[in-house]
């Protein structure tokens, strides 16, 4: 298998495989998932029906030698939004199928039976296994007894909420070390629709399999090392677990539940404050001194961990493994999104809590932003006590009873939740959750949640270099309005997302000009390209996505945030959100 | 009597009492009229700017070493390599992360 197209059909439980067309010669993850969901999913169809298909793709350089570059892109119709969707996350998946030669899977149609199957992947067959067994199962035991016997493959799936197509369902995918389901290509219910097609897991086993290679090794390797160094020599990205040197492989993303809450811009208590006094108790630097005091108090046999790698080549190691008391593996990772939705979202200031309410999300198969929020939800219902862990504990439990209503309902996401139990006050857009950064002391990410196709969503805009935005005109990104700078932001980190680097890289270039020559050169090396035009191809992904989403029936009106956001100042800043409906409209009309 | 609090993060947090990551790690100084972020900083807790990463006053992001340090400020600094990431650069209004020649107005 080279450079292929492999269709799935559940309704005939047969294969296909088709040499990757002319049209998609030059694409891979997110470019790809969604030139194939735009090509073949009518707009209007129901996203859990027969009309619905999952896309599977690793990144252009996912399984090369280039740095951080293993990322697995997933694309549908999404339940939760209505409309076109991408998530995309490390795990094993994408260098394996890459390594098979694998571009993209398919699935499609709708099965005719009430059967669960696994569907096995390799070097010399593809195969439905049937699964029943593994149905409603925890994914922590789901992923541990898929490596009895299928030792060192790539797993993702659809969890206990998938399969019972709730809305919240994440597409859940193994660490490289398999003691966590936690690798979540998690937002906008795309497990869901891997439930609809009876699919529980996709096993994916590249023995036999090569590393995909450059067409212009050269050119390749130049920027290769280019990235490798610009990596490596950043303060962020850089450095050593352990030492004074390295934010992220130090306190992993979760280095931010400080800087943010100094910043005044922490969601705290559902979006009613920007400072949280508890911050500190489940920040980065907690699960560090936490995993110090494990390793020094069990020494080898703790099984905490920072600087942990969450895919194979990943040098920046932003990872980490959060231990109990006993040195036991809780939750691998805790990422800053998830400790503020389900920590400070819901003023839960106990770290052991939020890293078990982060165990059960990736045990029952959910996003923890989303989770987070309905939570939030829920204590707003009266449901559980604000700041109470130990109760919004047993609450997401609920979640494992397939008779309990408000499992249910919760696992469903934050505006379902918020609707059943009528409560007004939920941040969503398009039926997406926010994640943790208030858009009114940061507008600018507040743009990049109301106008994006994908529903309220940190990363589809991310602040990438001026070096990057430099390709498009040369502007100084601190000379750009509003409008301007988040069309940009969104268009390159759809670049990003299409390569398969991490959008972690961006960081590592922003102060280094070499950094962003071995991201061009690794793309143009790769597919033997002289140049592959950054703005022009992130572009060119924003519009098939704004043009499925258009057809799906969005208008302008779907690119607003949520009213209070504009009526009611956030302390300690006491700021709203004061960009106007026509600079929001200004993101995509000037495209 | 006047005085500014210094919140100290990352491996700056050695400079307080308290240390610890779920402890407060504060300083309290007198507040000086007219002091600069620079003198303070430099003078006063024997740091070079080399060794701190994210700086706020008041919450809201610094990127002037000249900046006058009002009464009773909260000053907020991070270690090296500790920055507004993700979401949070465009606190700043743009994507860099180290360079901080030029202010934006971003409210």
């Amino acid at each position: 298998m080279i450079n292929e197209i492999i269709r799935i059909n559940v309704s005939s439980m047969t294969h296909t495989m088709e040499e990757i067309p002319e049209k998609y010669k030059y694409l891979g993850g997110r470019g790809l998932t969604s030139a194939i969901v735009a090509d073949e999913v009518d707009p209007k169809t129901d996203p859990l029906g027969p009309g619905n298909k999952i896309v599977f793709a690793p990144g252009i350089l996912s399984g090369t030698s280039a740095p951080t570059s293993g990322r697995l892109s997933v694309g549908a119709k999404s339940p939760m939004t209505g409309g076109i969707k991408e998530a995309n996350a490390g795990g094993l998946t994408a260098t394996r199928l890459a390594k098979l030669g694998i571009k993209a899977l398919i699935i499609e149609g709708e099965p005719n039976h009430e059967d669960w199957y696994h569907l096995y992947v390799s070097k010399d067959k593809i195969e439905f296994i049937k699964a029943n067994e593994h149905a409603n199962m925890g994914l922590y035991e789901l992923i541990g007894k898929l490596w009895e016997k299928y030792p060192k493959s790539g797993l993702v799936g659809a969890g206990i909420a998938g399969q019972r197509l709730l809305k919240n369902a994440g597409i859940f995918g193994n660490n490289p070390e398999n003691t966590d389901p936690g690798r979540y290509a998690g937002r906008g219910g795309l497990g869901a629709v891997l439930g609809s097609k009876r699919i529980i897991a996709i096993i994916t086993d590249d023995d036999g399999g090569q590393r995909p290679m450059p067409k212009n090794e050269e050119l390749f390797n130049t920027g290769r090392t280019k990235m490798v160094n610009a990596l490596k020599e950043h303060a962020i990205t850089g450095g050593k677990a352990g030492t004074d040197e390295g934010a992220l492989k130090n306190y992993g993303t979760n280095v931010l539940q400080n800087i943010i809450n100094e910043a005044g811009a922490l969601p705290t208590k559902n979006f009613r404050s920007g400072y949280f006094e508890g911050a500190k108790n489940i920040s980065g630097e907690a699960v560090h001194e936490l995993v110090d005091e494990m390793k020094e108090k069990f020494g080898d046999k703790s099984e905490g961990e920072y600087g942990h790698a969450c895919h194979p080549g990943c040098i920046i190691r932003c990872s980490n493994t959060v231990p109990d008391k006993n040195g036991k593996l809780i939750v691998s990772p805790l990422e800053y999104e998830s400790a503020w939705a389900l920590g400070t979202n819901c003023t839960i200031d106990n770290l052991e809590d939020v890293a078990m309410l982060n165990r059960i999300c990736n045990d029952i198969g959910i996003d923890t932003i989303d989770a987070g929020n309905a939570l939030a939800v829920a204590m707003e219902a009266g449901k559980i006590p604000w700041g109470d862990g130990k109760a919004a504990i047993e609450f997401m439990k609920k979640g494992y009873d397939p008779n309990d209503e408000d499992g249910a309902t919760f696992m469903h996401g934050a505006a379902v939740a918020a609707k059943t139990w009528g409560i007004d006050r939920v941040a969503v857009v398009k039926g997406q959750a926010f994640p943790a950064y208030d858009p009114r002391p940061i507008r600018g990410i507040g743009v990049t949640y109301a106008t994006t196709t994908m529903g309220a969503d940190h990363t589809a805009g991310y602040t990438i270099a001026p070096e990057i935005l430099g390709s498009a005109g040369g502007a100084d990104p601190r000379e750009l309005n509003k409008a301007d700078l988040s069309r940009a932001f969104q268009s390159t980190t759809a670049y990003i997302d299409q390569a398969g680097y991490c959008l972690f890289i961006a960081f590592a270039i922003l102060d280094i000009a070499t950094g962003m020559e071995g991201l061009e050169e690794t793309v143009a090396g790769f597919l033997g390209k002289e140049k592959y035009d950054i703005t022009a191809v992130g572009n060119k992904i924003l519009k098939t996505e704004r043009e499925f989403n258009k057809k799906a029936g969005f208008t302008k009106e779907d690119d607003r945030l949520p009213k209070f956001f504009s009526e009611e100042k956030l302390p300690p800043h006491d700021v709203t959100f004061d960009v106007t409906d026509e600079e929001l409209d200004a993101v995509f009309e000037k495209m | 009597m006047s005085i500014i609090k210094i919140h100290l993060f990352g491996k700056l947090r050695r400079l307080a009492e308290n240390s610890g990551s779920t402890d407060d790690s504060i300083i309290e100084l007198n507040w000086n009229e007219n002091e600069t972020l620079a003198n303070l900083v430099n003078k006063r807790l024997n740091l070079s700017f080399d060794e701190i990463g994210e700086i706020f006053i008041n919450h809201n992001p610094i990127t002037k070493f000249n900046v006058v340090i009002p009464n009773e400020a909260r000053v907020a600094l991070f270690a090296k390599g500790m920055y507004l990431l993700c979401g949070g650069q465009h606190m700043k209004g743009h994507g860099f992360i180290e360079k901080r020649d030029k202010e934006v107005n971003y409210w």
